[in-house]
């Protein structure tokens, strides 16, 4: 119990048996306020504001979720951990881990925003990236989300020198006003050069 | 196909290959539910609970569970036979600008508003039908009981299996606070194993069914109310006056239960339990 070391987190939503959608087999999403970043397009913009949401103890996130223990375990699902930022909440998720075993399939889905020391820390508890690049571009980054994407090219820098890129998913979207098609092509590119497999370009529609 | 339908199925799926693979017998009846629905109901998750009891009964006796591995891939094609491309999936949206959007089958989380969960900004997702923040009520009235693989055995002198107890599916008459599944499920104290040995214990074949060598299955409903005390004892299914009264007698004068928990709170549960009268020495 984390009681005592004061392990809580503020969770905005719990989305249970999801098909595919975050990783390979049945998993149930949970979304933590707060967010780095400010992305003009950002779908969870309640994440950005800290008093909202539930406060939640691993614990009591672990009761909650293990209601669906039985599909994790048959189709090699789990939990992803999104927001927001999830590796904000790195002591939560090392928590939540020491409770749920090594049999659970943890991903998060991460800007990678957070500092290098955060992502080694977090590497070992984790079973995969889903990594929301952005645009390779610094100044396109910058511009689309409030901050430099420098820590983002270093943190993925680092888990593909030190882990198993078979891991990582990299998401790149075309965004709107932001970026172009050779935008998208060049970040794809340089994704593929830094030795990323698995990369899933998409469209960001406006309405 | 309404929405929550395909999840459903895969999940039912899922269930049914878990049962396979661990010689688990799981009596599933299709779901004539035609709405939307969130892809899994009371009876669904009462599914779920039996299974988790059967595979904890099993490692009891040294037997691990087996899990061979099911690609949701398959299942989605097994489940889909009139649609080789899959639905959209309830709170599944292609195409989004990030993959952690909360789609509207979320747990409510009582501190947002109702209607937090709807797309702010202005991106829209190619599926509009799907993002929807309704929230959508599932009941599952009238649907078929839940099969019972076992029951309170009571034969003299001699103790029987393990019971099975099952929450209760269908309405109970009057009672519109009763729930069916909550998070922590009310509990005798001590556990099933408990359960079984207060009936045996006290439990007398009454003399008049036994002379006239009366056996048979009772069922007895009843609700655990939120401070655990035991009401609204009922016979629904029933075989002998005499045997029917005298499994009720003993299920009202069971000891006060560990009440249901539901969202942190106290809650009123419906449970039945299925009680076998079986002479000796006499077969079915």
């Amino acid at each position: 119990m984390n009681k005592e070391d004061g392990v809580v987190a503020r969770i905005f939503g719990v989305s249970r048996h999801r098909l595919t959608t975050d990783g390979e087999g049945v998993t149930t999403l949970v979304a933590f306020n707060g967010c780095p970043l400010r992305c003009k397009y950002c779908l969870n913009k309640q994440s950005w504001e800290p008093e909202k949401g539930r406060l939640y103890t691993p614990e009591l996130l672990f009761e909650e979720v293990k209601i669906d223990q039985l599909y994790f375990l048959a189709t090699h699902g789990g939990i992803t951990f999104g927001g927001g930022e999830p590796l904000l909440q790195l002591p939560f998720i090392q928590a939540f881990r020491n409770l749920c075993g090594r049999q659970w399939q943890i991903v998060v889905e991460t800007s990678l925003h957070v500092p290098l020391a955060t992502v080694q820390a977090i590497d070992p508890i984790v079973d995969g990236y889903i990594i929301d690049i952005k645009d390779m571009n610094p100044e396109i980054y910058e511009a689309y989300t409030g901050k430099a994407n420098n820590i983002v090219l270093e943190n993925l820098q680092w888990l593909l020198q030190n882990g198993d890129p078979d891991r990582i998913k990299v998401r790149v979207p075309h965004i709107p006003e932001f970026n172009t098609d050779e935008d998208v092509a060049n970040s794809i590119e340089r994704l593929k050069s830094m030795g990323v497999m698995d990369i899933d370009e998409f469209h960001y529609i406006i309405r | 196909m309404a929405k929550g339908k395909q999840t459903c199925k895969i999940l039912k799926e899922i269930r049914k290959q878990i049962a396979a693979e661990n010689d688990i017998e799981l009596v599933v009846s299709e779901c004539t539910y035609q709405g939307d629905c969130l892809g899994t109901c009371p009876k669904c998750e009462a599914e779920v609970r039996y299974l988790e009891r059967e595979l904890e009964k099993r490692q009891r006796m040294g037997k691990a569970a087996v899990f061979a591995g099911m690609s949701l891939g398959t299942l989605f094609a097994a489940t889909s036979c009139n649609h080789p491309v899959p639905e959209p999936l309830v709170g599944e949206v292609m195409h989004t600008p990030d993959s952690t959007e909360m789609p509207n089958d979320s747990v409510p989380i009582d501190s947002i508003p109702s209607d937090a969960y709807l797309l702010e900004g202005d991106v829209l997702a190619p599926e509009p039908d799907t993002m929807k923040a309704e929230k959508k009520k599932v009941t599952c009235k009238n649907e078929e009981p839940l099969a019972i693989p076992g029951d309170v055995v009571v034969i003299e002198g001699i103790e029987g299996e393990m019971p099975e107890i099952f929450p209760e599916v269908g309405e109970v008459e009057g009672e519109s606070d009763v729930y069916q599944i909550v998070e922590q499920m009310p509990e005798f104290p001590g556990g099933e194993a408990e359960l079984f040995h207060y009936i045996s214990k006290n439990i007398h074949y009454p003399q008049k069914a036994r002379e006239k060598g009366i056996q048979g299955r009772v069922f007895i409903g009843f609700i655990v109310e939120k401070d655990g005390s035991i009401s609204n004892v009922r016979n629904l299914r029933g075989v002998d006056s005499e045997l029917d009264a005298e499994a009720i007698r003993v299920v009202e004068s069971m000891p006060r239960w560990k009440p249901g928990m539901h969202r942190g709170e106290p809650v009123r549960v419906s449970y039945q339990i299925p009680i076998v009268f079986k002479l000796e020495d006499k077969q079915d």
